[in-house]
Formats: structure tokens, sequence, C-alpha cells
């Protein structure tokens, strides 16, 4: 499903210096390589800088990083040839790890817009309001957000938890076929993470598949990955199975990068 | 010929001696620009070279509200000065009819007041009085129409509110003028006692326009609320003055006004609260927050405060921005487009004000002029 080959990415320098991020030109992907095939789950651990949260926003497309060598390919197409909005409508989902507070447009207008465009890229057709409404009501009820907030600002006065909470809420509406979670666990209380959990789990079939990338094997008793992985220093250094998340939550990171 | 020279001719037929006083005195100060005080953001000295002969008649409304019900110009006569206007003289000298009304009771259908100029390089003088009686209530519509569009039309009107002790106005002023149009607007309003004035402004257009804004909050308890939404592209100027009096105790003002341009757009808002001596518990608050869609455009915004009495409440600030990248990005990642994105946020930045209007049909219509200024910007 995802294929990606000796990817390097750097901070942009391109955008003006108001907004450009500190580190402009400062490259922090250094020759990734990973696959993931459809129904596998793969965790993605790693110390802090070593590249985790770049690797999901370059996946998604953000125009803070540039990919300067390498290649990733996504259900057989150049996924970094397409705009942020076509990788979603095309079933790619980023879970953000700092989800955005948009006073003025509603969780519901979000909620609404997102899956009419995603419909509307296979080519279905539109939900009537009636059957939208109940939809999304169902889901919201699977993650224990009230139905008032959604008319509520995007994350608009949200708690962390409700930010996360509604990143999935978002993901169980918009059912995506490459879910990348950027440190949606971090932060959480123990209710909340098992929300997340229930999410993603509800979510796991044979034609999806799931990237997480976290700081803490905790998340990983919720959701069992089929690989995890140890990225440092711009690469994937060590690949295992979940026995390998217990390792580094027992050993740390050190003993990788002596390594 | 010069505007003067051409003018003179034109004075109508009626009250010949007060127009021609009117109209040398306007001769003799002359269109205002930055050498006046309050007229540091706009310039419109250069009209004095332009020929401007009256317009003959109203053309017919862009589009119509079934749900309002028209009000009638009549004659203007004996009008009363309205000595802060600029162009108040200019007003005085040509201004033939208006709207002159007393409202009574509660009413239950808005009323509108639809302003246009018809041809092209002509002008148009307009001079209405409002009034509410005790206890009164009403929703007016006062409308700026698009004209014919197709050459630069200059109006004045001057707009003369009463609201007696208890009445509650909700007064509409949308402007939405074609892109030659230019427009001088003079609102002035006297509350009494716990009256209400609830004003919502929306400005979606013309070349160069002047709006003035005089409260006076003369006895205890009244109270001025305004939203104003200033969505500009092109090369649109939108210049505005407001001046709130607080000169009885226990008043209220509030404002919240959102300034958006985009384009090569310029918007002016110069909003100031004095608070009289004596005017104890006034409480008031000005916000003024500012969206820029381009590196072309320009928003200047000046609240200002000045109090003379004490145990008052007053607040004022100004903020402004540009597009959330953050925010567009997220909503990227969710499926929208980059121009939907922009829209939705643009429209987010213009809510709070499109939420208070009172008449369904005119939001919808106002939040796809919010929606289109990002169109307009790249077209």
């Amino acid at each position: 499903m995802l294929s990606i080959e000796n990817l390097h990415a750097e901070i942009s320098s391109d955008r003006d210096p108001a907004s450009r991020l500190a580190g402009a030109g400062k490259s922090i992907l250094k020759g990734l390589n990973l696959r993931i095939q459809a129904g596998e789950v793969h965790a993605i651990m790693g110390p802090n800088g070593a590249g985790k949260s770049t690797l999901s926003k370059v996946l998604a497309g953000h125009e803070d990083y540039i990919v300067t060598a390498g290649s990733v390919s996504y259900q057989g197409a150049d996924l970094l040839a397409l705009e942020p909005e076509v990788r979603a409508r095309s079933g790619i989902f980023l879970g953000f790890q700092y989800p955005v507070e948009i006073p003025g447009v509603s969780n519901m207008t979000l909620l609404k817009t997102a899956l009419n465009a995603k419909l509307k890229h296979e080519g279905k057709p539109e939900l009537d309001a009636g059957s939208f409404l109940a939809y999304v009501k169902a889901k919201a009820k699977q993650v224990g957000i009230e139905t008032k907030m959604l008319q509520r600002g995007v994350n608009e006065g949200f708690s962390g938890g409700e930010k996360k909470r509604n990143e999935i809420l978002q993901m169980l509406v918009l059912e995506p076929t490459l879910m990348v979670l950027d440190e949606t666990d971090s932060g959480l209380d123990i209710d909340a993470l098992k929300v997340v959990a229930d999410g993603i789990n509800a979510l796991r079939s044979p034609e999806r598949a799931t990237l997480l990338v976290t700081h803490y094997q905790r998340l990983l008793d919720y959701v069992k990955p089929d690989y995890v992985h140890v990225l440092a220093g711009g690469r994937i250094v060590k690949t295992g199975g979940p026995e390998l998340a217990l390792e580094l939550e027992e050993k740390g990171y050190g003993w990788l990068e002596a390594a | 010929m010069s505007f003067f020279e051409t003018s003179r001719l034109a004075l109508p037929a009626d009250e010949q001696d007060r127009r021609q006083t009117a109209l040398e005195q306007f001769a003799a100060s002359g269109f205002p620009g930055p050498g006046l005080e309050n007229w540091h953001y706009s310039d419109w000295t250069a009209l004095a070279e332009r020929d401007f002969p009256l317009a003959t008649a109203a053309p017919a409304p862009s589009f119509t509200l079934d749900t309002v019900q028209p009000l009638p110009l009549l004659p203007v006569t004996t009008p009363t000065p309205c000595p802060a206007f600029a162009l108040d003289a200019l007003n005085l000298a040509f201004a033939t009819e208006g709207v002159d009304k007393t409202l009574q009771g509660q009413a239950q259908r808005p009323f509108a007041i639809v302003q246009q100029v018809a041809g092209a390089q002509t002008m148009r003088h307009l001079r209405h009085r409002l009034a509410l009686d005790v206890g009164a209530s009403a929703t007016v519509l006062l409308w700026d129409a698009p004209g014919t569009g197709d050459g630069e039309t200059l109006l004045t009107a001057v707009l003369q509110l009463e609201l007696a002790a208890g009445s509650r106005l909700r007064l509409i002023c949308l402007q939405d003028a074609d892109v030659a149009a230019i427009r001088a607007l003079h609102l002035s309003a006297i509350l009494a006692a716990d009256a209400q004035l609830e004003l919502i402004q929306l400005d979606f257009g013309g070349r160069r326009v002047r709006q003035e804004l005089d409260i006076h909050l003369d006895a205890p308890g009244a109270v001025f609320r305004q939203a104003g939404l200033c969505a500009l592209s092109g090369r649109s100027q939108v210049d505005q003055r407001s001046h709130v009096w607080h000169s009885a105790p226990g008043c209220e003002s509030r404002s919240d006004a959102r300034l958006i341009a985009a384009g090569k757009a310029k918007a002016v808002l110069n909003a100031k609260v004095q608070v009289q001596p004596g005017a104890a518990k006034t409480d008031s608050e000005t916000r003024i927050a500012s969206l820029l869609l381009s590196a072309g455009a320009e928003i200047d915004a000046k609240p200002e405060l000045e109090i003379y009495a004490d145990d008052v409440k007053c607040a004022h600030g100004a903020s402004f921005g540009q597009l959330d990248e953050a925010a567009a990005f997220y909503l990227r990642s969710r499926g929208l487009s980059a121009d939907e994105a922009r829209q939705l946020l643009t429209l987010a930045f213009a809510q709070s004000v499109l939420d208070q209007l009172p008449l369904d049909g005119l939001r919808a219509w106002s939040e796809q002029k919010v929606r289109a200024l990002l169109t307009e910007q790249a077209a």
C-alpha cells in the first residue's frame, strides 16, 4: 500500500521569514525506507528530534517540509506529486499531534465538507442532511463527544483529550485507507487513550493500514502492532515485532544510537 | 468645467436661497481630504475637477428582498444641518428627497431605504429622517445598492435618527455599491432613556466610500450595539469614522468590527468613544479585528477612548492578521481544496457579524460575498 524509498526531507526555506520554521534548510530525514502492506499496523518509535513528526507531515504533504531525494508510492501512485487534499481524499488520514483550533468553522461543517469531498472523489453521491447527521451522531457517540460540541468551532476551547478524540471522530467519519497518527496518544489519560485505541481498532481491517508514531509503549498495549520500527537520525535503524517496543521502554534509545 | 462651475447651474429650483448659501459654503471648504483631521486616510479633493450632473431617476434594485417594505422618498423641507459631516453643505445644496418617517408600535416586517444612482458620471443627494416613538420597535435596511455600473457616480446621504424612550431600532446598513461608486453617508442618532440602537454594517463594494457615525447616548440606560463587516476586494476603499458620545450615566456601547481587505482594497476604521463628565457607570467595549488577504491591501484601524468621568468600564483593542496557514493545512489534510479552506477561514473571520443578521436571505447572500473575495482577488 505504502512504499517509502530512500526518503530525504528538510525544513523548507522557501517560505517568507515570518512564517518560516526555525532550522530552515536543516535536513531531517536521511534515507528512510519503509513498506506497509494492507492490513498491517506499524509503529514508529524514536527519540526526540529523530524525524517522526516530519515523516507524518511529509506523508500528508505539509509545505513546511521539502523532499530532496527518494520516493513515496501509495497504492501505486506517486504520493509526493499529490496535493494534500488529494492525498486526504485518496484515503490518507493524518491524526495531528497538535490539532488546530479553528473558531468560526464548526466541527459539523468540517466533517460534512470533508466527507463530501471524499465521496465526490470516489464518484459517490453526497449524503443527504438526515443521513449525514445520523451517521455523525453515531460516530461521535463512539468516541464520547457530545452532539452539541459538534456545533462549536473546530477544536475551539476543547481540552487536550477532547482534541484527540475529535481527531479520532474525523477519522471514523472519513474511514481512511491509511491512518497516520502522529503521537495521538501524547498527553492522554487512560480513558482517552482507550477511546483513541478503540477508534483505531474499529477501523482495522484487511484493506486498511495504520502507521502509529509514538513515544511510548503504552498505546501499543491497546493497539497491537505487527511491526515496530526505531527511527533515529532520520532513518529506520531497527525493525522488530511488538517485543521491540517493550525493550525500548526498558532500555531507552541510547543503546541504538550508540550502535 | 469644474464641479463648482457646473453644479451652480444645476441647483434645484425650490428654496434657492438656502441651497445657494450651502453651495457657496461647500465651494469655500471644498471636497474633504487629509487637510482635515478626520480625513487622514482619504483624499477627495480631486473631485473638485470632475463634473457630476444630477441623476434624473433611480434604477431598479438588482435584487429584491420580498420580506422588506420600502419606505417612500418624500420632498426635503427645512433640513437640520449636520456640521460634523464634511459633505453636509453639498448635501444640503442638492438634496431634494429622502425618507421622513416616524415609526410607532412594533413593526413586524422590516422596512427598507434603497439608495441608488442612475447613469454614469451623475450625482444624487438624499436626506433622511427616521424617528421611533416611545416604546416602538422596528428593523430597517438601508441599502446602498449598485447602480447601472457603467461610470463613476456620486451619492451623499444623511440619515438622522431619533430614538424616543424605550424604543428599539435594528438598522442594517448594506453597502454593495459598484466599482465606480463614490459614496458618503453620515448617520447620526440621538437616543433617549433606555432606547436601543443595534447597527449592523455590511460593506462589500464601492470605489471610494466614506461613512460617518455620530451616536449620542443622551439619557440613562441607552444602548448602542454595533457589528460591522467590511469585506473589500479590487480597488475598493471604505473609510469609516465613528464617534459614540456617552453623555448620561449607565449607558452601554459595544462594537465588534471585522475588516477584510483583498486585492488592492483599503479599509479604514477610526472608532472613538467619548465618555462625558457625569456619565458614570458607562460600559463600553470596542473591538476591531483585521484580516489582510493580499500584500497589496491596506487596513488602518484606530480605536480611541476619551474619558472624562469616573467609575466607568471601557475597553478597546485592535488586532491584525493573515489567514492562518496551520488552519488551512489542517482543513486540506481533511480533503478540502486550498481555495475551499481559505474561503472557509475567511468566512469564519466574518462569522460573528454575519450571525447577527436577522434576514436569512441576506445572511446567505453575504456569505457568498465573503467567499467571493478570494476569487475576485485571483481574477
